[in-house]
């Protein structure tokens, strides 16, 4: 498989993350198997614009652009790039292009590539793809949203203006707060948050620069479409690419790195005693944080700082190397990557203090590969890179005292425990293959036209395709030949050819152009050759000058030794007197270095105690309060407990007094049927139990309260202890209970008072019947006085007055004697 | 039968169900005097029964075999009727007032075909009014001029003189499209065979069109650039550019294309332009049935009247 691995920089000319590991990643393609081809800009050095060249390097060719200075239109894409990248591909036919990177060269080149129906695999290694600023900062270092095209256009505006306040500074899109007076400050604020026409600005420019980020955007997002993969190394990137807009397939691929310099590595350890051995590599610039690191580790005790890197921010670059300087770390300046093996194997800790939201740098990577731990500012993707006191340490992005207290920690012993090998760039590799097939189908499947009209025709188009140049340009030459010869024989295609060659084709041009260009080196080595002549007369005549000029330094050093003999016996005595003035003023700078030194470490202690002691502090208060909380706690849960406890009691009371209530209305039972026999003492009974129930009742209703207040603190208790359910249902069955309990005492004390009414009613009747039976024995008493009375008198009648009253049933049969004897004679009704 | 609209299509049946209504809204006020085919250039019978479902006053004509826009229309053409062949492209949308102006121009015996003014977003083309020139010896299509839409102006009674009419949407009589078995297979699979039939007129004495009274909107969307890769639909349009001149340039105009082609070689060489040398070997593997044409263009009763050497002379040799 044929790919080219597209970028926007490579490895001599740039040597940062993205341009090593293009070209660490081609190499290892090529090693794979692929047929890999780099295409990547260069400085012009004495070639033309636009000009390509091919270089051979182990395993794969680049394809070098010249470029030289760039000049990127508005939506980003460089003059001619994009052409040159086509004629690119038509002349090389890769089956699918990678873009590592596109900035300097423009998203136009993906249309170049899919326009030819090859398929576009990107690898995003930060936000380019979404935002012009990549970096996502504000000059101000404030996050930037890539969606926010208004606030782009405000960072455009605010670079115009930070050219304004810093001339001739280059300032590179950020500014530090100390780099600026008020004034600038404030002007640059307009700028982001507020009116940028205090800062001098136009309404038109104001809009221009807004209209401006969103056409940069949009023609970014549009090329975009057109991609047929997009590959992010982290989550995090992954995440801002998606909200930023890219609608193109996304997943993510982590990066590998070649990790055949670190396997023989022989590190160099720390000695017990010796500093802490700290590295930063990599770019100098605002961004990557190098100055809160110089900071941080300014008079630090037992840390010993190298700083490898280089700069195109010069004036950042300066101040950065008299911050070192001031903090006693050493300016190693520019490495190659070669070196970077051996400057790792002797560095303890490797510090990335990004203030940009990083995505995966390499150099974490590099780091790892050589059992080397880091400390990295927690920003952007560094979490996924750094796991925090595994392979390294993160701390508070800008967090400069965080930073010093990790290496104050370091350097006095704390160590990491596993640094694994990161990902094998042979790895990456296998997998981008993987997915490389799956897009770009092989040589022998390469797609056809489905239309059958067109298979002849895609079928020669694929066979020139797949001649070399050289069969391509023969045929092409005796095909014109022959046509020439066919259709005007007058003149030969030679004869055409030469004539092209000469008169004013574009050949002949850009011919006549190079002649011109070489008669102007031409003259222009004339001059430096006269140049040099003139130099060299003028050398020679410095030459005799100085020879002269030394006959009379020779003379005059005569005198001046016989002047320095007489001087240097008093010399001697001053430079004895010096020697002492300049020992004790050293030993003075000494002393006060060392004092200030140790105020400073001093001051910082004492803010470190200060900062410990308002900890403690803190901690001890939240600690009185937790415990004041808990003991709280338990009292409510004891209060609650006892209550529960009483609550138990009560209720076994309560139990209690409903089976004394039970036994008294069974005894009452008895007693009711007992009062049945003895109508009377029915009424007496009834009352006391009336009195008895309705005591009942009032004790009831004051269950019934209690239960309503064991609700209340159930609910309470609820709210409390969301712990306690199985109580509170117990004690619901419990007043379930009750509740139940006393609706069958109700019910029993109205069948009672119903019984009662009975009773009374019974015993009413009982009353009024004896009233009555008292009623006729009184009539029957008078009438058998009555009727005594008759009796004496007819006794009295029949046999004389008598003196004894004879005996009833004598009487009775005198009586019935008397009847029959009187026959008919009928007593008068209503007397007997 | 007077009028039979020919529409080769593939399985474009987004761009029909825009273009087919207002062809038929505008068929339909000449009674019977009409039809209209829709030539199933899929080669699977993809169009008959959704045109039966969609617009049964459609006649579908099924090809067996997809063989592109000149073998499909000449299909259609076979299948007609009508005395007047309308050719459309199915991503063509015609404007009411279509048919009668262009009928009336064709009535001129003189007229060989006659085209609408064709727009693109409302926009004059090169395809509206176009003239061929000669740039670095190539033939190129340029735009002649921009004339208002709907309206004839003064001294353009005749209509306006093109260099050909566009393939997309011309009207030409059948007999005369038929005696030259349509469009020349030379210049398969596209571009450039309405420009050689036209050219081909031209030169026999033969007048060709166009009338702004009639206006066609032309979206390009057709099938070629939705399924064909760009490279190939510009390798097609180049390799066909080249097999025009070889079969129409002459004196003059022919030495100075072969003195470009030479420059263009050399130049393409020199900056390992492989796109631009392919597209010439693809020309050149159609070389012996070039000349063949071109003898057969070259025994044409020809007429290099006033009006063919205006349009090649003056327009034409810009070097």
């Amino acid at each position: 498989m044929r790919v080219c691995l597209l970028t926007h920089a490579l490895t001599p000319h740039e040597v940062t993350g993205v341009e090593n590991h293009t070209a660490q990643l081609a190499a290892a393609l090529a090693r794979a198997g692929c047929e890999v081809q780099v295409f990547a800009p260069c400085p012009l050095e004495g070639t033309w614009r636009l000009a390509q060249r091919v270089e051979e390097r182990c395993g794969y060719e680049v394809h070098w652009l010249a470029l030289g200075e760039r000049r990127p239109d508005e939506e980003g894409n460089e003059p001619g790039a994009a052409e040159a990248f086509g004629r690119y591909l038509d002349r090389e036919r890769p089956q699918l292009v990678h873009a590592q990177h596109l900035i300097g060269l423009g998203p136009l080149l993906v249309a170049e590539a899919k326009g030819r129906g090859i398929p576009f695999v990107f690898t995003a290694h930060d936000a380019w793809l979404v935002c012009e600023e990549y970096r996502l900062l504000r000059p101000d270092f404030v996050a930037l949203d890539p969606a926010e095209t208004d606030a782009l256009g405000r960072v455009f505006l605010a670079r115009k203006l930070l050219d304004r306040l810093l001339p001739g500074a280059d300032h590179q899109g950020l500014v530090l707060e100390r780099d600026l007076n008020d004034e600038g400050r404030a002007l640059l604020a307009d700028v982001l948050d507020g009116d940028p026409r205090t800062a001098g600005f136009e309404s038109e420019e104001i809009e221009g620069m807004r209209r401006r980020a969103e056409r940069a955007r949009s023609a970014r997002l549009e090329a975009l479409r057109a991609v047929d993969l997009v590959l992010s190394p982290t989550e995090f990137l992954a995440e801002v690419l998606r909200s930023g807009g890219v609608e193109a397939p996304l997943e993510v691929e982590p990066c590998g790195i070649d990790l055949a310099p670190f396997r023989e590595l022989e590190r160099t350890e720390r000695a017990p005693g010796a500093p802490l051995r700290v590295a930063f590599l990599g770019g100098v610039s605002k961004h990557k944080g190098l100055h809160d690191l110089l900071e941080a580790a300014d008079g630090l005790e037992g840390v010993a700082l190298r700083v490898h890197g280089t700069s195109s921010d010069r004036a950042y670059s300066e101040r950065c190397r008299a911050l070192a300087a001031a903090a006693g770390a050493e300016w190693c300046g520019p490495f190659t990557h070669d070196e970077l093996p051996g400057i790792l194997a002797a560095t303890d800790v490797v510090v990335v203090p990004s203030k940009w939201p990083e995505n995966a740098p390499f150099v974490i990577r590099e780091a790892f590969a050589a059992g080397v731990p880091v400390i990295a500012a927690d920003v952007g993707a560094m979490r996924e890179s750094v796991r925090d006191g595994v392979d390294g340490w993160l701390y508070p992005a800008g967090d400069v005292l965080a930073l010093r207290a990790r290496l104050l920690q370091l350097a006095h012993g704390e160590e990491a425990r596993t640094v694994d090998a990161p990902r094998s760039v042979e790895d990456q590799a296998a997998a981008l293959l993987e997915r490389y097939r799956g897009l770009a189908p092989s040589e022998s499947e390469r797609p056809r036209a489905r239309l059958e009209h067109l298979e002849v025709l895609t079928r020669r188009y694929e066979a020139a395709g797949d001649m070399s140049w050289k069969e391509l340009v023969e045929r092409a030459l005796d095909g014109y030949e022959r046509l020439c010869t066919e259709l005007s024989p007058g003149a030969s295609s030679a004869r055409r050819l030469t004539r092209a060659l000469t008169t004013g084709s574009k050949l002949g041009e850009r011919l006549a152009e190079g002649e011109r260009a070489r008669a102007w080196l031409g003259r222009a080595v004339d001059e430096s050759r006269r140049s040099e002549e003139e130099l060299d007369a003028r050398a020679r005549w410095q030459e005799e000058s100085q020879s002269a000029l030394a006959e009379q330094a020779g003379w005059l050093k005569e005198q001046l030794a016989a002047r320095e003999r007489e001087v240097e016996a008093v010399g001697a005595e001053r430079d004895a007197a010096r020697a002492e003035r300049e020992d004790a003023r050293e030993e003075r700078a000494q002393v006060a270095t060392d004092l200030e030194l140790a105020s400073a470490e001093a001051r910082w202690l004492k803010g470190q105690v200060e900062f410990s002691e308002g900890e403690v502090a803190r901690l001890e208060s939240e600690r009185r309060s937790a415990h004041k909380d808990l003991e709280e706690r338990t009292r409510a849960t004891e209060w609650l407990e006892g209550e529960l406890a009483e609550r138990d009691r009560r209720l076994a009371h309560a139990a209690r007094e409903l089976e004394d209530a039970e036994r008294a209305r069974d005894a009452l039972r008895k007693e009711s049927e007992h009062r049945r026999e003895v109508g009377e003492r029915t009424r007496e009974e009834a009352d006391w139990r009336g009195e008895v129930l309705s005591t009942r009742e009032e004790e009831l209703a004051e269950e019934r309260r209690r239960s309503l207040g064991v609700e209340q603190e159930l609910a309470e208790e609820r709210r409390r202890r969301l712990g306690t359910e199985e109580a509170r249902e117990h004690l619901d069955a419990e007043v379930t209970w009750l509740r139940e309990t006393h609706d069958a005492l109700r019910d029993e004390v109205a069948f009672l008072r119903g019984e009662v009414q009975a009773r009374e009613e019974e015993r009413a009747r009982w009353a009024a019947q004896m009233e009555s039976l008292r009623t006729q024995q009184e009539r029957l008493l008078e009438h058998e006085l009555w009727l005594r009375g008759e009796l004496r008198r007819l006794l009295d009648a029949i046999s004389g007055p008598s003196e004894e009253l004879p005996a009833p049933d004598e009487v009775a049969e005198r009586v019935s004697d008397a009847v029959e004897a009187l026959g008919a004679s009928e007593p008068e009704e209503g007397e007997g | 039968m007077k009028l039979s609209i020919l529409i080769p299509a593939l399985d474009d049946r987004e761009l029909l169900k825009e273009s087919l209504p207002l062809v038929l809204t505008e068929a339909a006020v000449m009674g019977e005097e009409w039809e209209l085919l829709v030539i199933d250039d899929t080669g699977a019978g993809a169009l008959r029964d959704w045109l039966q479902a969609e617009f049964p006053l459609a006649r579908c004509v099924e090809r067996a075999v997809n063989g592109g826009f000149a073998a499909a229309t000449l299909t259609g053409a076979e299948e007609a009727k009508g005395e007047v062949l309308c050719v459309l492209n199915p991503d063509v949308c015609i404007r009411p007032g279509f048919f009668e102006p262009l009928l009336e121009r064709l009535e001129g015996s003189d007229v060989f075909a006659v085209a609408p003014l064709v727009l693109r977003d409302g926009e004059q083309t090169d395809e509206s009014l176009p003239e061929l020139v000669q740039e670095d010896g190539a033939v190129v299509i340029r735009r002649a001029a921009v004339v208002e839409p709907g309206a004839v102006a003064p001294g353009y009674e005749e209509g306006y003189p093109v260099a050909f009419a566009l393939g997309g949407a011309f009207l030409v009589r059948r007999d005369e499209f038929m005696a030259q078995a349509g469009f020349d297979s030379l210049f398969e699979p596209f571009y450039f065979e309405d420009v050689d039939l036209c050219w081909s007129a031209w030169r026999s004495g033969r007048r060709v069109v166009v009338d702004p009274r009639a206006v066609a909107e032309h979206s390009n969307r057709g099938t070629i650039g939705a399924h064909v890769p760009k490279r190939l639909v510009r390798a097609s349009i180049e390799k066909n550019r080249h097999l025009f001149a070889w079969k129409h340039l002459d004196g003059e105009a022919l030495e100075a294309y072969l003195d470009g082609l030479g420059e263009e070689l050399a130049d393409a060489v020199a900056s390992e332009d492989r796109e631009r040398i392919t597209w010439l070997t693809l020309a050149l593997d159609q070389l012996p049935e070039s000349l063949k044409a071109r003898r057969r263009a070259q025994a044409l009763p020809r007429d290099h009247s006033a009006t063919v050497s205006t349009l090649i002379k003056s327009n034409s040799i810009r070097r």
